[in-house]
């Protein structure tokens, strides 16, 4: 079956952060967003908004290093599972992650991750603007291709650039 | 009694706040007093309580007996668009009490330190700014900062604290104590503000150039199930509009309402003296759209926190001499800016704003000041040796070179920081200040809306279309509080019902927005009932439901215009510019119209319980049990 995955759209995203209230009310009963598995990075001067959140990889560095099993890629839902009564709080997946996705509960002593709330993810319901969005794999690939040629498209058929 | 057990545990409030001594640097963190909390709320109510415990009205809005608060409401942090924080203080422009709310996230990052505000008195010896980091509060040397710019303030402070830190500053223009200076806030960009009243100045009487916060603690919710099912309930009013304004300012920002206030005859043009502007089109929403906005399409541009709308633009000028990158502009910049002294260049509108907001000077303030000494120029009281410019309307050379002059009070720079009244009445002519309360009118000409005439004259913190935004019933055609609907259509130039529509709209203003910490673009379509659900649902406060907060508003407006009165505010101060209730305006579809406030007044005051002179009867103190502050 095909994988589901969070794609971001950072030129649709209004950093209002509403994704990562939900996330920290969804799996910590509190708005927080130091406790939010998506965090948005702000970058106010260059008015770049990106949501970043686990890419779920299939070989993924944070299972790969974890000496004690605790993260596990689930083959069928898609998700790389944290099994918290194995984590030991080492923080190597923080270390590893070449994402910053991996995040880290300190008031826990242990990691935390994005689970996809069981494939219903949170963070996609109230993001208005359609900035992350949960879609198959594949689905996601074909867009991003189609949204590309479509800029090429255009710049193909602005008169100035038709070969003499 | 009712919420005792609430003495121990905090929903929606954080339950504690910061005390601050900036004269011998004492710092103590309290528990609110849950009594307070439930008779104010929070935000603007909560400011002005705290004001009145300890400022001597009359007191100088400058001197170190001020009080300056920061404060959130119960629901900054929540969504749809519970982000603001409140500014209060004593107004060194209008002398009565000032606050001034702002988005963006310090607020919501405030709260998640752990406070729901934060009450500085007495003054730093030395330039000061204050480092919050949880349970960790440092005032830190400031020496280096003073003299710069909102946004190099702002990339400073972030450097040296936390790049997660929000940091609320003021310019050279508050350090200076230009009575119009403001409080700005919202990334090195500084585009968000806490303008209007002068708190930037306060803020540099005592020495504190800028507040930065960085929290990680949680805010809690009494229910969490009702939370979540009122929050989607308010955020489906927002996704499924009515044909209201909240949708356009998602898809257009602030700064379309330039087309449609002079489609409607009341775009404020050169000082007021006509609601039609010729030039309308060169500093429209439309132009922006199509050559200044990064994002097109009726994309929104940035939100502040929670809001699904984010009615912020982004902009990029590249156009040779008026260069530069900012969120904005909205409307109220542009229009005072633009239209007010007859500019007919956005990029050059939109420089000057820039250059306000790095300076931290009010741009309603601001412009309206410009329009006024233009008037005064053209009116040949305004010598030109004294301006050092020909200060005709429309000479935007001279504007881009007087605005850093207002940050440094150099020369002509000084009168216009103190204001338009106090430059109108050097010159001999106070009746060419636009302004009530000696605060200058925001951009709704008000001979062509009615009520808003009529809160621009009550309103406590002076000409202000915040604390009662009537006109968006009045022009917008919004359902804002049931007052439009398709069957009661408003006329904007009658009189009829607007006192007690501008009294219900005030009171409403005072809990809903002003206290709770949301922010009123995202209610107009809200149901009252709704938003009281929430407010209860998020603190388990009981409020006595909806008449319960309607009398806490009327409560804080109350004791707002008690401060006033004991300032030295009179009912005489409740009145218009004499342009306004004279001159029938001369032109557009407004054509003829002034203002009948004398229709209106008397009215609201008897509906207020308030005696012939704008006094609150001692039987209405008491209803509002507002007996311990009368002095």
């Amino acid at each position: 079956m095909s994988h589901y995955y969070i794609q971001v759209n950072p030129e649709k995203c209004t950093a209002c952060r509403i994704c990562e209230l939900s996330c920290s009310f969804r799996h910590h009963g509190e708005i927080n967003p130091s406790r939010s598995r998506i965090r948005v990075n702000i970058f106010h001067e260059d008015f770049f908004f990106y949501p970043n959140v686990c890419n779920q990889c299939e070989d993924a560095w944070c299972a790969g290093i974890c000496p004690n099993y605790a993260l596990i890629k689930d083959r069928k839902s898609g998700v790389v599972k944290l099994d918290e009564s194995r984590c030991v709080g080492c923080r190597m997946c923080v270390q590893a992650c070449p994402f910053g996705s991996m995040g880290f509960d300190s008031r826990n002593g242990i990691s935390e991750k994005c689970n996809l709330c069981d494939g219903d993810p949170e963070c996609i319901k109230s993001c208005f603007y359609h900035a992350i969005e949960f879609k198959p794999v594949e689905t996601a690939v074909m867009a991003r291709s189609h949204n590309f040629a479509r800029k090429l498209k255009s710049s193909f058929q602005r008169e100035d650039s038709h070969e003499e | 009694m009712k919420n005792k057990a609430l003495q121990k545990k905090w929903f929606g409030w954080t339950g504690r706040h910061i005390c601050i001594n900036l004269t011998d640097s004492t710092i103590d963190i309290r528990e609110n007093d849950p009594e307070v909390m439930r008779t104010f709320i929070g935000a603007r109510g909560i400011g002005i309580h705290y004001i009145m415990e300890k400022v001597d009205p009359m007191t100088d809005a400058f001197s170190p007996e001020n009080r300056f608060i920061f404060a959130t409401g119960p629901l900054t942090g929540f969504p749809p668009a519970g982000n603001r924080c409140y500014v209060v203080t004593k107004s060194p422009l209008t002398n009565g009490i000032a606050n001034s709310s702002v988005g963006g996230y310090f607020g919501v990052e405030l709260k998640l330190a752990g406070y729901d505000f934060i009450i500085l008195d007495g003054k730093s010896p030395d330039p000061v700014y204050l480092w919050i980091q949880d349970d960790r509060i440092e005032i830190r040397n400031a020496a280096h900062l003073w003299g710069l710019g909102t946004e190099e303030t702002e990339r400073q402070v972030l450097r040296e604290t936390d790049a997660f830190a929000h940091v609320a500053e003021i310019g050279p223009a508050g350090e200076n104590m230009a009575r119009i200076a403001n409080v700005m806030t919202g990334g090195v960009t500084a585009a968000r503000a806490a303008g209007r009243g002068g708190h930037g100045g306060v803020l540099g009487s005592k020495n504190v150039k800028a507040v930065a916060v960085r929290g990680t603690r949680g805010i809690k919710v009494a229910d969490p199930d009702l939370f979540k099912k009122s929050a989607w309930k308010i955020l489906g009013y927002w996704e499924n509009p009515t044909d209201s304004c909240v949708k356009g300012l998602s898809e257009h920002g602030t700064i379309s309402v330039v087309s449609w206030a002079n489609d409607l005859g009341i775009l404020p043009t050169r000082n007021f003296q006509t609601g039609v502007y010729e030039n309308a089109h060169r500093i429209s929403g439309e132009l922006f759209h199509e050559n200044y906005s990064v994002r097109s399409g009726g994309q929104p541009g940035k939100a502040c926190f929670a809001c699904p709308a984010g009615c912020s633009r982004i902009s990029r000028v590249e156009v040779p001499g008026f260069e530069g990158a900012s969120e904005g502009p909205e409307y109220e910049s542009v229009a005072s800016l633009g239209a007010v002294t007859g500019m007919d260049n956005l990029p050059l509108v939109m420089k000057a704003v820039r250059m306000c907001n790095n300076i931290g000077v009010d741009t309603i303030s601001m412009g309206v000041t410009f329009g006024c000494a233009m008037e005064l120029f053209e009116k040949k009281f305004l010598p030109e040796t004294d301006a050092g410019y020909a200060m005709n309307f429309g000479n935007g050379d001279a504007m881009l070179e007087l605005i850093p002059k207002v940050g440094t009070r150099d020369g002509f720079g000084w009168l216009l920081g103190e204001g338009s009244y106090r430059l109108a009445d050097h010159y001999g002519h106070p009746e060419l200040s636009m302004s009530v309360k000696k605060l200058e009118i925001p951009n709704y000409d008000p001979r062509g809306v009615k009520g808003q005439a009529l809160a621009y004259a009550t309103n406590n913190r002076g000409a202000d279309h915040c604390r009662a935004e009537v006109n968006c019933s009045e022009m917008f055609e919004c359902t804002m509080l049931g007052y439009w609907t398709p069957e009661n259509d408003i006329d904007p130039v009658s009189v009829r019902g607007k006192a007690a529509m501008t009294k219900h709209y005030q009171d409403y203003a005072a809990w809903a927005f002003d206290s709770v910490g949301m922010c009123y673009f995202l209610l107009m379509d809200t149901p009252e009932k709704d938003l009281v659900a929430y407010v209860e649902n998020v603190t388990g406060f009981d409020f006595n439901g909806l008449e319960g907060l309607m009398k806490a508003g009327e409560r804080i407006f109350t004791l707002d215009r008690m401060f006033n009165l004991q300032a030295g505010l009179t009912g005489k101060d409740d009145t218009l510019p004499r342009r306004f209730l004279t001159e029938p305006m001369p032109e557009g579809p407004k054509k003829g119209q002034v203002v009948e406030l004398d229709q209106m007044l008397p009215r609201y005051y008897e509906l207020r319980g308030w005696d012939e002179n704008g006094v609150p009867t001692m039987e209405k103190i008491k209803e509002l049990g507002l007996e311990k502050y009368v002095r």
